[in-house]
């Protein structure tokens, strides 16, 4: 038997929920940690390591010091995985770069804000703008069910499957009715799946906090949203809440995807 | 058209999965290139019949607990053997390094087990083709199920002329060189090729229907296998045309994603054929009505 | 014009009688309501069952073929595999007669060839009770000849205002029908309220296909280049909610799923859906239907051409609930009349 690999877990910025959706997987990790050592995990233990082999990164990066401290993981871990919405698409925290990062500061930390370098920020981006990110755990929060398949295809020697269809194939599976025919709307068929669609199941309606799939048909959305009542500047709006996605040219992506061989 | 007059409840008596596969035993691991590996296997117990029976071009689901299945073509046809003083019988699958089954099938070793569902599909005729002078057309990895068909054939006299034609990116990609002078020493005409100069290469430069052009060829006697990335069909076919060798004498080997091997997960189906039924072997002119074949 | 003799009539005590005999052995699954919507779900009281005149949200499917199910389980570290054939004794109840059709289509796909021990073993052990229903704006079943059941399920109910008439189409039902509760003769009056009802329905579509249901094979092998395919793959999300919603379609993943112990595992079927981007695609990466249109021409000619050779019966049963789902309105009722409209069929009749 080779040795257990290490396992580190980080934070960035983030409200650590992500790690806290690990702890919450209380029936399986005792069998985890017969197979990894975990060197690092500030939410579950004090100690702390500089040698590990997987790191699992979560949190959004918003200040210039956070660049370093995730270069270094990088160079250090084998692989590299991004732990949550923050950590893969720049989550929630990129609400902030709709404003001035003077008038942020101010609004937070008050208006002597800019004196104290502590309070140095910039605008949020995820951890794949300044790193290569081997595997994602998309969700905010993520999924034990996605943490614990991404672990074991790891040890396992495999790669992560990461769902590639859009959030309605886990909504009709789970049986929902769709938020649309209850008057709502939503980013779901614009969003990666592998959530099973947790919040409509629950009554809410998809925010998109696990990302565009690979291949959305935003434009095809946008009509949608607007068919149902929005306004242009609310579906870039939904389309954003769960970081800065790359919205195509219109016209692009309804030419490229319609030609039949 | 949907009246199912009289439709009764299918029958279920002593069903059992089809999905449930049976050992077997690698016997050898040959490192073929950095990506693909020979793995010579014998099933502990009897699959598709006893002795293990199959046509060559057909393929079986082959999987790794805890990594799935996969259609595998097989690359030889069966071998007596004697281990343990049983008889037993061996073939071998051919495995490029691509996804996360054949990484970890990468990883085992002589010794080890893998889990055999099959064999599915229709292969090559061999009894159909005898008198018939064969041609041989492979590209890439083609050549793993063209092995089957090549070994079933080669040496022996019910068969006319044989040729092979067979392409790859580098000389390095090039499987089974060794066989192919073996081959070449039971009278099989053996050409090839490679996409692009390379150092120390001295043979053909050129897609393999650069091939095609220089071949003398009896049309009305001789039949073509042709197996190879999708891109290459469409060429193969038009070159061979023009030799005036006819669709219906062309065979052809498709390859699709598959998950049951009996026509029910919908994966391999192009237009109205499944693949793990109908094929992997096509006659051309039976992919006539089926444009999305490539 | 009903045949009086096959009718018996059932009051709607009879039916709680009928419905809560088949609880005390069986799990019951039928017709409810879900945040006011008609959806199949678990009935543990009579009141849960509301019989609905239009489709349920999704087909009954899934209690024959669920979403994910088990087929085999493993030992890694031994290599032991363990097939799972899972059934239980179970009713569906308030299936329409474009749901009882699918069925037997379902049927025909998992007995074809190998037979699928998982489907058709939960498909022995279920009680079927079909319901009559009424079109909406997107059923159309009347075109492709999918508007009343023959066979496919034990007891059907035809709702009238005093009760139900009931037929049975196997043995099973007629004893069960029997032993669980009560029935009478059909009454003349009440035959004739229910062809009054029968004719109602079929003047009542307001979605019909503009060819007979033998054309429809031939002007789909014939629409293969159609400009069609090109208008609704820009629109098309790619999302499978047409797969998912459909009661005929039954494509499905294999995948296997490792405990934490990295000892034992399951290998699970799933939904799959020939609209999703990575269906027909291998290992290598090559993607044999890469565009959206193209993916939509193949799960429409699924519906309508490609398996009709094989089964001899057209694979759409008219039920609309892939128009009803398909958020950027493609409606396959109108994607259907738009390639009738091309072709040179209809035209040379």
């Amino acid at each position: 038997m080779p040795q257990k690999p290490k396992v580190a877990f980080f934070s960035f910025t983030c409200c650590e929920g992500c790690q806290l959706a690990v702890l919450s997987c209380e029936d399986e990790l005792p069998e985890i940690i017969k197979d990894v050592n975990i060197v690092n995990f500030r939410e579950a233990f004090d100690q702390r390591s500089e040698d590990y082999e997987i790191a699992f990164i979560e949190g959004s990066i918003s200040r210039k010091d956070e660049i370093h401290k995730l270069k270094k993981i990088r160079a250090k871990a084998r692989v590299v995985v991004a732990l949550g919405a923050c950590s893969s698409t720049g989550g929630l925290n990129c609400l902030k770069n709709l404003y001035p990062m003077e008038f942020v500061k101010k609004e937070v930390y008050g208006k002597n804000a800019s004196r104290y370098p502590r309070f140095d920020t910039m605008p949020v981006k995820p951890v794949d703008a300044f790193i290569h990110v081997d595997h994602y755990i998309h969700g905010c929060p993520i999924p034990k069910k996605e943490f614990l398949s991404v672990f074991t295809s790891l040890l396992m020697g495999s790669v992560p499957v990461m769902a590639n269809y859009p959030v309605c194939v886990d909504c009709k599976m789970a049986g929902n009715i769709c938020v649309f025919e209850k008057g709502m709307t939503c980013v779901g068929p614009v969003t990666r799946a592998g959530c099973d669609a947790i919040c409509v199941t629950y009554g809410c309606v998809c925010w998109g906090c696990r990302g565009f799939v690979d291949d959305p048909n935003v434009a095809s959305h946008e009509e949608t949203l607007k068919r149902y009542g929005m306004a242009h500047s609310e579906v870039i709006r939904s389309f954003n809440l769960y970081g800065e996605r790359k919205m195509e040219p219109k016209a692009a992506s309804m030419k490229s995807k319609t030609k039949c061989r | 058209m949907n009246s199912l007059l009289n439709q009764q409840s299918p029958k279920t008596d002593n069903l059992v999965s089809p999905y449930l596969p049976s050992a077997a035993t690698v016997e050898r691991v040959t490192k073929l290139t950095e990506k693909e590996r020979l793995f010579t296997v014998t099933p502990l117990a009897a699959i598709g019949g006893l002795p293990v029976s199959f046509d060559p071009g057909q393929f079986f689901m082959c999987g790794l607990p805890g990594y799935g299945e996969a259609p595998f073509s097989v690359a030889s046809m069966p071998v007596n053997s004697h281990i343990n003083g049983s008889p037993k019988q061996s073939f071998d699958l051919c495995i490029r390094a691509v996804g996360n089954l054949s990484n970890a099938m990468h990883r085992i070793k002589k010794g080890d087990r893998v889990y055999l569902r099959g064999p599915f599909g229709r292969g090559f005729k061999t009894d159909e083709l005898k008198g018939k002078d064969l041609l041989f057309i492979a590209g890439g990895i083609g050549i793993v199920p063209m092995r089957s068909f090549i070994k079933s054939v080669a040496g022996k006299d019910s068969y006319g002329k044989l040729t092979l034609i067979c392409g790859a990116k580098t000389p390095e990609e090039i499987l089974f060189q060794g066989e192919m002078d073996e081959w070449k020493d039971m009278g099989m005409d053996v050409r090839l090729t490679i996409d692009k100069r390379h150092p120390g290469w001295k043979g053909n430069v050129g897609v393999v229907t650069t091939l095609i052009s220089s071949l003398k060829l009896k049309p009305d006697k001789t039949v073509a296998a042709i197996i190879g990335p999708p891109v290459m069909y469409k060429f193969v076919a038009l070159a061979l045309r023009k030799k005036l060798i006819k669709d219906a004498s062309m065979l052809v080997s498709l390859e699709r994603r598959m998950k049951c091997g009996f026509g029910k997960c919908g994966h391999c189906q192009i237009n109205s054929s499944y693949v793990c039924q109908d094929g992997p072997v096509y006659r051309l002119t039976d992919l006539a009505g089926l444009p999305e074949a490539f | 014009m009903a045949d009086k003799n096959q009718y018996r009539y059932l009051t709607k005590t009879g039916l709680k009688s009928l419905i809560n005999g088949l609880m005390k052995d069986r799990v019951v699954y039928g017709a409810v309501k879900k945040d006011g919507f008609p959806a199949f779900g678990r009935i543990t009281r009579f009141e849960d069952l509301e019989l609905s005149q239009t489709p349920t949200h999704l087909s009954a499917k899934e209690f024959f073929f669920p979403q994910r199910e088990c087929l085999l389980k493993f030992d890694i570290p031994t290599g032991a595999h363990e097939p799972v054939v899972a059934s239980q004794g179970q009713a569906v109840i308030g299936l329409h007669p474009c749901d009882i059709h699918a069925l037997n289509l379902m049927d025909k796909v998992f007995a074809h060839g190998t037979s699928d021990a998982n489907y058709l073993t939960r498909r022995a052990d279920t009680v079927i009770i079909g319901a009559e229903c009424f079109p909406d704006e997107y059923c159309f079943c009347s075109s492709v000849e999918t508007m009343n059941a023959n066979a496919g399920f034990d007891i059907f109910l035809h709702e009238i205002k005093s009760g139900f008439l009931t037929h049975t189409g196997t043995d099973a039902g007629r004893h069960l029908l029997g032993k669980l509760t009560k029935t009478v003769k059909a009454s003349a009056s009440r035959i004739k309220e229910l062809d009054r009802l029968k004719k109602k329905k079929e003047g009542a579509f307001k979605t019909r296909l503009n060819a007979p249901a033998k054309d429809l094979p031939g002007i789909y092998a014939q629409s293969s280049d159609s400009p069609v395919w090109g208008k609704i793959g820009a629109i098309c999300y790619g999302c499978g909610s047409c797969n998912n919603v459909c009661p005929t379609c039954c494509c499905f993943d294999v995948k296997d799923e490792v405990g934490a112990n990295l000892k034992d595992g399951l290998r699970v079927r799933v939904w799959d859906g020939c609209t999703l981007e990575d269906f027909a695609k291998v290992a290598g990466g090559h993607n044999f239907r890469k565009t959206r249109a193209e993916r939509l021409r193949h799960r429409f000619n699924r519906k309508f051409r490609y398996l009709t050779d094989k089964f001899n019966a057209l694979f759409c049963v008219g039920c609309g609930r892939c128009s009803r789902a398909c958020l950027v309105k493609i409606n396959i009722a109108q994607v259907t009349n738009e390639l009738i409209a091309e072709s040179t069929i209809t035209k040379n009749r």
